[in-house]
Parts: C-alpha cells; sequence; structure tokens
C-alpha cells in the first residue's frame, strides 16, 4: 500500500512524470504502430462486408468509428477525474493533465460525429439527423470546445485550471445521456452491439477489438505527448526544465 | 477482399469509406505533428533564453505556444 502511495505521489512530480513519459512514450508508439497495421489489415481488406444491414464495404467505417466514440466518452471521463483530482488534492499535475486530454478528446469526438456522418449518408440516407445520440455526442464536442476556450480566457493559469474543471466535472451528466440514448430514446442510431450478445458477428469482432486497442494506445500517446508539453510550459522556471533543454541532465530525453 | 479493384472501389461505397480513413488520419497526424512542434519550440525558447546574458535575463521565464497553438 505505501508502495502504491509513493507511486502516485511521484507521478505527482513533474519533472519525474516528464521523464518517466519520455521513455514510455516510443514503446507505446511502437506498440500502437503494430496494432494499427494489423488493424487496418483486417479492416480495410481481410474482414468481410456486411449484408445483412445492406452496409456492404462501408461496414469498414465502423472499425474507426467506433473506437474513436468510445474514447470520446472515455476521455471525458478521465478527463473529470483528473479534474477531480486537481481540485480535492490540489495536485497541479492533473490539472495539466486535464489541459492535455482536451484536444485529444476534442478530435475522437469529432472523428466520432464525421465518421458516423459519413457512414450515415449511404446506409441510412441522410448526413445528420437530431437524434438523441447524435445531438448529444455533438454537445460532447461543444463541452471539449468549451473547456478548451474557458481555459485559455484566463490569464491566470491556476483560476483558468480551476474554471475548467469545474466546466469538466459538470459536464460529465452529458456521457450517461450520450451511452444510454440508444435505449432511453428510439434513435435512428443502432442500439449496443459489443456488449450484447450476439448482436456482433465474429468475423465483424477481430478488427474492431484491434482498432479499438490501437486507438486507446494511440490517444495515450498523443496525451502524454501534450501533457509533456505541458508541463515544460508550466514549470518553465524550474531549473531542470534549462538542464532538460540544454542536454546536461543525467537523465536526457531526446524529443 | 478479392480483389485491388474492390479494395479501391469498396463497391460503390469507396468515396464514403475512403474518406473517413483518410481524415482520421489527417486529424490524428495533425495532432501528432502539432504536439511535436510545441514541445521543440518551447525548448528552443528554454535554450536561447539560457544562452542570455545574467544580467540580460528576465526576471521570471515566459515561454510562448502561440506559433505552436494551432493544433492544441
Amino acid at each position: 500500500m505505501a508502495k502504491a502511495w509513493r507511486w502516485f505521489h511521484q507521478l505527482g512530480s513533474p519533472k519525474f512524470l516528464f521523464q518517466k513519459t519520455g521513455q514510455w512514450l516510443p514503446w507505446i508508439w511502437a506498440a500502437t504502430l503494430i496494432l494499427l497495421v494489423v488493424g487496418l489489415y483486417y479492416s480495410l481488406w481481410a474482414s468481410p462486408i456486411e449484408v445483412r444491414q445492406g452496409q456492404k464495404h462501408s461496414v469498414r467505417i465502423m472499425y474507426i468509428h467506433v473506437p474513436s466514440a468510445a474514447l470520446s466518452m472515455v476521455a471525458y471521463i478521465a478527463m473529470a477525474i483528473a479534474a477531480i483530482v486537481g481540485l480535492v488534492w490540489k495536485m497541479k499535475v492533473a490539472f495539466a493533465v486535464t489541459r492535455s486530454i482536451a484536444p485529444v478528446g476534442a478530435a475522437m469526438t469529432f472523428l466520432a460525429l464525421f465518421t458516423g456522418s459519413v457512414w450515415g449518408k449511404p446506409t441510412w440516407g441522410t448526413w445528420w439527423e437530431w437524434d438523441a445520440r447524435m445531438t448529444s455526442e455533438l454537445l460532447l464536442l461543444f463541452l471539449y470546445l468549451g473547456f478548451i476556450a474557458l481555459h485559455a480566457s484566463f490569464s491566470d493559469r491556476s483560476k483558468a485550471d480551476k474554471a475548467s474543471s469545474i466546466l469538466a466535472i459538470v459536464g460529465v451528466i452529458n456521457i450517461p445521456i450520450i451511452y444510454f440514448s440508444v435505449k432511453w430514446w428510439n434513435t435512428l442510431h443502432q442500439g449496443y452491439s459489443i456488449t450484447e450478445k450476439g448482436a456482433l458477428n465474429p468475423a465483424f469482432q477481430t478488427p474492431l477489438f484491434i482498432m479499438l486497442a490501437a486507438m486507446y494506445l494511440l490517444f495515450i500517446a498523443l496525451v502524454l505527448m501534450r501533457l509533456r508539453a505541458e508541463i515544460i510550459l508550466r514549470n518553465q522556471k524550474s531549473r531542470w526544465v534549462a538542464e532538460w533543454a540544454l542536454g546536461t541532465s543525467a537523465k536526457g530525453d531526446k524529443s | 477482399m478479392s480483389s485491388w479493384h474492390e479494395f479501391i472501389f469498396m463497391g460503390k461505397h469507396g468515396a464514403y469509406v475512403w474518406s473517413s480513413y483518410l481524415v482520421t488520419f489527417i486529424v490524428l497526424l495533425g495532432l501528432f505533428i502539432g504536439f511535436r512542434i510545441m514541445l521543440r519550440g518551447l525548448k528552443k525558447q528554454v535554450i536561447a533564453e539560457a544562452s542570455l546574458k545574467q544580467s540580460e535575463k528576465p526576471k521570471a521565464r515566459k515561454l510562448k505556444v502561440s506559433k505552436a497553438e494551432q493544433a492544441n
């Protein structure tokens, strides 16, 4: 137990986190690329077309739509948890994490909306419908953008952190609305297929699960990259930052 | 998938499938490049400041991300 807490406290140290993420990133990228190559091979080439619903080849869009949509929600929850940690335990690194997740989460939300729209045109015959799933997902995009805008509107960083963290926490209410929207309302969007047994043909599961894993890793890698820049920005007066930039620190990072 | 022709045209849905994958690729690559430029830009500023003479140094460092900000 004591060991676990020590680890938590170490991650609270910007210098430690910067060094560790520098060491982790090459491995995360390597794993991401391997999974992406295999995942793309399956999703674009080695998987069958969908005939039951008449999607044909456009089913392949699902392999990027589902991971990005899942990540858009998971990322927001992670951002809100970091915001709570920052507000309750006054952990400064946690605020840096919220700010780092926001742009990547916004990108995932945009991609979920875009790929969903492009899929909807050949399948439903419409680019967009104001149904519950799509509208709440669009709201999620505005929450991310609102978080970034609110954070940018304060010249004092600690005020910006607090205000935007509260927005992040309040906005979590939207996540169950997105998730359960297909159950609570009659939506054009289809219901659950991954968590419901038998709803997804095993032939579609292989590419989907590999792409899910790849996108999760890709997301983590991008957030860590943004976090490293955020840490330098926030600790610019520290001695170790100058040492890192000049390459004089003992455990140097190349990037 | 049975042929390269099918792979490219995806039945009649080639434009939909490929535009989805292309936009996803561009957005994610944009984030990657943007974050990379951001960290490198910050590093350059720290180095530039460290090379100043002691008397010219501002008391507090002020890094700017404006140049790398477009991908934020």
